[in-house]
């Protein structure tokens, strides 16, 4: 038997995730046990997690490996301050600290942690993502991209995938990358870099891209072999810790909107353009994959890939034929990546499913029960048609929901475990949820679930995969009972539900169907502003009451906000990502 | 103030038991040092305190954090100008005469990744 732990920390979303003879046991985001959304450090609990479902002790693993190299990256950072010197003090300072307090010693923090006398191993960056996207699909030969900020050096990479094996070809290196690029114009826009360029994506289509030729003569160019080259010097991330500079908001013609400042019409033009110049450069990118490696079929991941908008033109705009992207194709997935990777040199076949996505913490009946005993939450118990019945009536009538069941999702999307769910068919819903619960900015759209069976009926199908919400598409003409999930320009960033993928909640939409006669829901991560997605029963529980949640359904238990108004629990305010 | 609480409590928690102790036995050292220099109150009263913190650990913690949070913003400035010192007459005369310009378009990647190397 062969046991691969993986891991990632240090820069975002850290996490873990056991590989068990070449089967994936669990993964997980250590914010979720943390409670900081997108923690970076070190990931204990999400390690205690894996090798507790595993059955395991950490002596029993075989090799532990890490998603980066970090000597690698360092190199990496060393070389840009050299170039840059005497300027980049700042980021030298920060870098320096960061990376002699901890990030050199990885395999001393996790030994120390952990007792473990196997193989501490190192994978690269992207080879994480790219094992992550590769081995989760059904491909036995694909072309794979991976398209990010940036890994050790590399931004985007293509290589070859074949008989299980990942094959490096070629890569664009630091800095000219189109996952800095887009960080840029959200820095730009008024978000957070890492945390708000779903935002940016989510406000362009209240813009025209009226800025696209403006950016590709002054900011960035692509050439005929898909690879691009930023005018670096209108950035800032080389020798400062901003991502922009002074140049660059003098090419667009206008200051950097300030985090609280009023959206106008420019800034959602602007998050327009740069989405048309990204879209642009992504195809470019793949067109060239597709011609170097000859592929039909394609493998795609890094930070970019969450893009749902992007890549919903991917089989529209490039020879690709069938294309599959991993759901925490983000740096979250790259534990993930880098125990398959591992495990796919130990192992003769790497068993990971398409759509094996609930690899996270499960808590039973008896846990739940406890939960809400010892928070003396006023519930009930119900069977399972009973509890069809009864949220399907709440949801008709407006309720919101909180609906807790079975293994948490691994990735930052919900789908179906740890969500929210509102009824689409209610104009005003987006707003409530927003005012309830959400606290997003208004501009932002809430995502549709669908049963499979009505799919066509209600979403234009142009033949991507819609399991994962990672492709938008465009809510069919003349479907009008679906308001609070169609977004500002008719698009919709679609979940089709089958039966197998997620029994639950699939039978409860159901019941929703027979009962109102539409068979969407809304479907938004449990989770109210800055604060991960819920892990425990603990955690769901609070953030029903920190919050104006109509309704909590946890297992087959029913939770009423209005029988339990006066629960004694410590309020919380979550910073605002 | 929640930034002085929140890096006491980092400090309270940051070593093992058996690493505080060799902290308490450092400073039993420092005690009969100090007696042997004929400082009898000053000795008996710190290698009494970590005596007793050798038994009850809380006692030697709480020594640590708040010499720690002492000693803290004195480490933070050594620390600027150390680094200030490296930066600009080490990495910068370096810097100065290496090429400056940053490459764009396709490299080849490396093809054989050796999982046991921290860099390649």
């Amino acid at each position: 038997m062969a046991v691969v732990l993986g891991i990632s920390a240090y820069f975002h979303d850290s996490s873990a995730c056991i590989v068990v003879d070449g089967e994936v046991v669990a993964a997980v985001c250590e914010e979720r046990f943390t409670r900081k959304k997108h923690d970076a450090s070190f990931p204990e609990n999400a390690i205690q997690f894996c090798l507790e479902t595993a059955g395991l002790n950490s002596a029993d693993l075989d090799v532990v490996v890490f998603h980066e190299k970090p000597f690698t990256k360092f190199e990496r950072i060393l070389d840009t301050l050299l170039k840059k010197a005497p300027g980049g003090f700042r980021p030298f300072a920060r870098a320096l600290d960061g990376w002699i307090r901890e990030k050199f010693w990885i395999e001393d923090t996790f030994r120390r942690a952990f007792p473990f006398e196997g193989k501490f191993q190192y994978c690269q960056h992207h080879l994480s993502h790219a094992s992550a996207a590769a081995y989760s699909s059904e491909f036995a030969l694909a072309a794979y991209v991976i398209i990010d900020g940036v890994g050790e050096k590399a931004c985007t990479s293509i290589g070859r995938f074949e008989e299980g094996k990942l094959i490096p070809e070629v890569e664009q290196r630091f800095p000219h990358s189109i996952g800095l690029l887009y960080s840029a114009f959200t820095q730009y826009c008024g978000f957070m870099v890492n945390s708000g360029e779903y935002k940016l994506m989510g406000l362009a289509p209240y813009g025209k891209p009226l800025y696209t030729e403006l950016i590709s003569e002054k900011i960035v160019e692509q050439f005929d072999d898909g690879s691009i080259k930023l005018d670096l010097t209108r950035f800032g991330f080389l020798d400062d810790l901003k991502m922009i500079n002074r140049k660059f908001e003098e090419a667009m013609g206008r200051p950097a909107r300030k985090e609280h400042e009023e959206m106008s019409q420019f800034y959602k033009d602007v998050a327009a353009s740069i989405q048309k110049v990204t879209e642009d450069l992504v195809i470019g990118v793949l067109t060239a994959a597709h011609q170097r490696t000859g592929n039909t079929k394609l493998v795609y991941g890094g930070g970019v890939a969450l893009n749902c908008v992007i890549n919903a033109e991917i089989l529209k705009n490039t020879p690709f034929e069938e294309v599959y992207i991993h759901a925490a194709s983000g740096d979250s997935g790259c534990a993930y990546g880098a125990a398959l990777w591992a495990a796919g040199i130990i192992e003769e076949k790497v068993k990971a499913k398409p759509e094996q996505e609930f690899i996270g913490a499960e808590f039973g009946r008896e846990t739940i029960l406890s939960a809400l005993e010892d928070l003396k939450v006023s519930y009930r118990e119900l069977s399972e048609s009973e509890l069809k019945d009864e949220v399907s009536d709440a949801l008709q009538t407006g309720n919101v929901v909180g609906w807790y069941q079975g293994r948490m999702e691994f990735g930052p999307r919900a789908l179906g475990n740890r969500s929210i769910l509102g009824n689409p068919t209610i104009a005003d819903m987006k707003r409530t949820l927003n005012l309830k619960i959400k606290k997003r900015e208004g501009f932002r759209p809430f995502a549709p679930i669908v049963l499979d069976t009505h799919f066509d009926a209600y979403f234009e199908d142009e033949g991507n995969d819609y399991a994962r919400m990672l492709n938008v598409t465009r809510v069919k003409k003349g479907v009008t009972t679906i308001p609070a999930c169609v977004h500002e320009d008719g698009s919709a960033r679609v979940q089709k539900l089958s039966r197998t993928f997620n029994p639950k909640i699939y039978g409860l939409m159901e019941r929703f169907h027979e009962k109102s006669g539409v068979p969407v829901l809304i479907n938004t991560s449990f989770n109210e502003r800055g604060e991960p997605m819920v892990n425990t029963p603990e955690d769901a529980i609070h953030c029903f009451l920190n919050t104006e949640m109509d309704v909590l359904v946890m297992d087959n238990f029913v939770v009423h906000k209005k029988e339990n108004l006066e629960v004694k629990f410590e309020a919380k305010t979550y910073a605002m990502d | 103030m929640q930034w002085i609480s929140a890096k006491y409590f980092r400090f309270y928690r940051i070593l093992t038991p058996s690493k505080m102790r060799v902290f308490g036995a450092i400073f039993i050292a420092l005690a009969l040092l100090l007696v042997w220099r004929e400082l009898l109150v000053a000795g008996i009263v710190i290698g009494s305190v970590q005596l007793v913190g050798m038994v009850f650990l809380p006692i030697l913690r709480t020594e640590y954090a708040v010499m720690s949070l002492v000693t803290y913003p004195i480490g933070k400035i050594v620390g600027f100008v150390a680094m200030g010192l490296i930066y600009f007459l080490v990495i910068t005369p370096i810097g100065l005469i290496k090429k400056r310009t940053f490459d764009h378009g396709w490299v080849e990647s490396t093809k054989e990744i050796s999982p046991d190397k921290m860099h390649e």
